[in-house]
């Protein structure tokens, strides 16, 4: 089998006896758009400036390429950084700020200056090269700290919360052109952020972390719709947890009884559950019906009243408490002017694919 | 006038007055004195002559002022090889760390300055701790004449100045970015050109201020010269000192202390220019 293009092998550190990573392992494919994310204090900024160098790790190897470069010093690695800031050189020129690798390699003028201008004209900044650093706007600035990085044609790009710092519709486009601009030149990228619809909307794969610890890694739909654990639940996206227990377990379904009594049905994995403590399904994964509606037999429901109706412009929360005691987060769309949303007693009704049971 | 204006101008009196009568008017009386001629017991004879300007040039006084331009020069070159260091390593520190050393580099002040300086006398001086010292480890066989030399006045001036080298660079190191030597050693930079390129121009404004806070007092010097460098390394504070109390040559130490006072302005615009120029995001420190 070949060696994976990067591999981290049981990274650690510690700070003031405080473990921040504790034995990180993880694979990143060549051409990959790989995202950490976790709450702030989770590890994934320690992690990123230990591939990058900037760090030393307390134990653990990094490889890359089969080739072991932990002990390469941050300056003589093949891997760049985006900074949170964009940690841009306010004594230089734009053009300056580009060239600055390309310098440090002792690269000829003219390659510099015909690389330093294609890199201007490939994040759209090919008139800015003269303009000092202070005179930019926070978008140009991340897309000159961009071009700074890739400009020296790194083996790996990391970004550190490149887009933490733009209000939020220009978040969002820049979000689709980092995708375009890492999809053209396939280069492999590290992101780390907290933004968990950031990571949804760019990554290729993504690595949730919670105190220096790896909880799943997937795709952003794996991460979604079959999250290992009730942190990794609550933190991509919304979820509503029910303490429960397993009851029954039989070739299709697995069975487990909720607190006011209620049994809810989800579907048998390939590796089924020995205990449940929670169910948990997705606000957005209710069907509402009146009360005296039947269900098919399958189908998990609960019986009882919408409470309350929280208008958030395309969407509705819902609140449900249900006859024996449970409170519900709905999310619903809204169509034109008129809520259709049921008020006041109701059924809300939801499928064993959106049950998901979590053992811890 | 409307009382805010009032109010405005009020608290602004006690420092108008200041500067208008202690500082402003003495400063154009002196001015005026500098086209002034002497007579013949010291009396000032009102007069418009460019003499005394003319006589600081003669090779007699130039010879002293370019001594004083050296040795400013000199000890703000040595302040600034021992003081950039310094600045820097306490910049790294501990916020209590910081404070200590802050505070260590302010003690020396609590001493009075003539005091201090007699004390470098009992070090230099050909019996005194620093011969002694070097003669008892062999190092030199006879002591060494560093007393009532130049390099005596320097090693007083720096000793002197030293703290206002380190303390405006300090400023300026702490204001710098970590985040861009981080930068600059992921591009690939070594540390060698990571000082070079990022942290020294970054640091500039610092080391252009404590240059100036040391070079402008230093220039004008006449205690550490007087104390330290004898009759032979006069400086021009001396010179205007004598013209004004023992010469009684008051047109000629006036247009001395505006030469002085020429070459200071001059470097103070350079300052500005320079910073000017740096200006992307961060102003000067003084």
């Amino acid at each position: 089998m070949p060696d994976p293009y990067l591999r981290i092998h049981n990274v650690g550190k510690h700070y003031d006896g405080n473990a921040v990573l504790k034995g990180v392992s993880l694979e990143i494919h060549e051409g990959e758009f790989f995202f950490l994310i976790g709450p702030s204090g989770c590890g994934k900024t320690t992690l990123l400036r230990i591939l990058s160098g900037l760090l030393e790790p307390d134990f653990g190897d990094i490889y890359l390429k089969g080739e072991n470069i932990t002990d390469i010093p941050a300056h003589k690695r093949d891997l760049n950084t985006v900074f949170q800031n964009y940690a841009l050189f306010p004594h230089l020129s734009v053009f300056d700020n580009i060239a600055f690798g390309l310098k440090m390699q002792k690269t000829p003028k003219n390659e510099i200056k015909e690389r330093v201008n294609e890199m201007l004209d490939i994040v759209q900044m090919g008139a800015f090269g003269n303009r000092k650093i202070g005179t930019l706007s926070g978008g140009q600035k991340q897309r000159i700290s961009l071009a700074r990085a890739l400009v020296n044609e790194p083996e790996i790009l990391l970004l550190d919360e490149p887009l933490g710092a733009l209000d939020v519709k220009l978040r969002k486009l820049m979000q689709h052109e980092l995708k375009n601009l890492q999809r053209k030149l396939s280069t492999t990228f590290i992101c780390v952020t907290h933004d968990q619809e950031e990571a949804m909307t760019m990554a290729d794969r993504i690595a949730v972390l919670n105190e220096g610890e790896i909880y799943q890694i997937g795709t952003p739909a794996e991460v979604y719709n079959q999250p290992e654990n009730h942190f990794v639940a609550s933190f991509m996206g919304d979820m509503n947890f029910i303490e429960a227990t397993l009851v029954d377990t039989n070739q299709k379904w697995q069975t487990a009884e909720l607190r006011d009594g209620t049994r809810v049905h989800s579907v048998r994995c390939d590796d089924p559950f020995d205990q449940v403590k929670e169910v948990g399904v997705r606000p957005e994964c209710f069907t509402i019906l009146n009360e005296h509606e039947s269900v098919s037999p399958e189908m998990n429901f609960l019986t009882g009243t919408i409470t309350q109706h929280i208008f958030v412009g395309n969407m509705s929360y819902l609140l449900f408490e249900s006859d024996g005691g449970l409170s519900l987060r709905l999310l619903g769309k809204n169509v034109g002017m008129e809520s259709k949303h049921h008020t006041g007693r109701c059924k809300v009704v939801w499928s064993p694919e959106n049950t998901l049971f979590f053992d811890s | 006038m409307k009382r805010f204006d009032s109010l405005k101008w009020g608290s602004l009196s006690p420092a108008t007055f200041w500067l208008v009568f202690l500082f402003t008017v003495p400063l154009l009386v002196i001015f005026v004195y500098s086209f002034y001629e002497r007579g013949t017991h010291g009396e000032l004879i009102p007069a418009f002559t460019f003499e005394n300007y003319l006589r600081a040039i003669d090779p007699l006084y130039a010879g002293t002022l370019w001594r004083s331009i050296r040795i400013a020069l000199i000890s703000t070159l040595i302040t600034l090889g021992l003081g950039y260091p310094v600045a820097w390593y306490i910049a790294q520190q501990s916020a209590t760390k910081k404070q200590l050393f802050l505070f260590l580099l302010i003690i020396p002040f609590w001493t009075n300055f003539l005091v201090r300086t007699y004390a470098w006398i009992f070090i230099l001086r050909t019996e005194g701790l620093m011969n002694t010292t070097l003669m008892q480890l062999g190092l030199i066989q006879e002591p060494l004449q560093i007393l009532f030399t130049e390099t005596a006045v320097i090693i007083g001036l720096v000793y002197t100045y030293l703290p206002f080298m380190i303390l405006p660079i300090y400023v300026s190191i702490e204001k710098l970015d970590k985040s861009l030597v981080d930068a600059a050693i992921d591009l690939g930079a070594n540390a060698w050109n990571r000082f070079r390129k990022v942290i020294l121009p970054l640091t500039w404004p610092g080391i252009a201020a404590g240059c100036i806070l040391v070079f402008v007092p230093s220039i004008g010097a006449f205690i550490t010269p007087d104390l330290l460098g004898g009759a032979r390394t006069l400086m021009v504070g001396n010179l205007i000192q004598i013209q004004f109390l023992a010469a009684r040559d008051w047109p000629f130490g006036a247009a001395l202390a505006f030469i002085v006072m020429g070459i200071v302005l001059l470097l103070m615009v350079i300052y500005a220019w320079i910073n000017q120029r740096n200006t992307g995001e961060r102003g000067g420190v003084l």
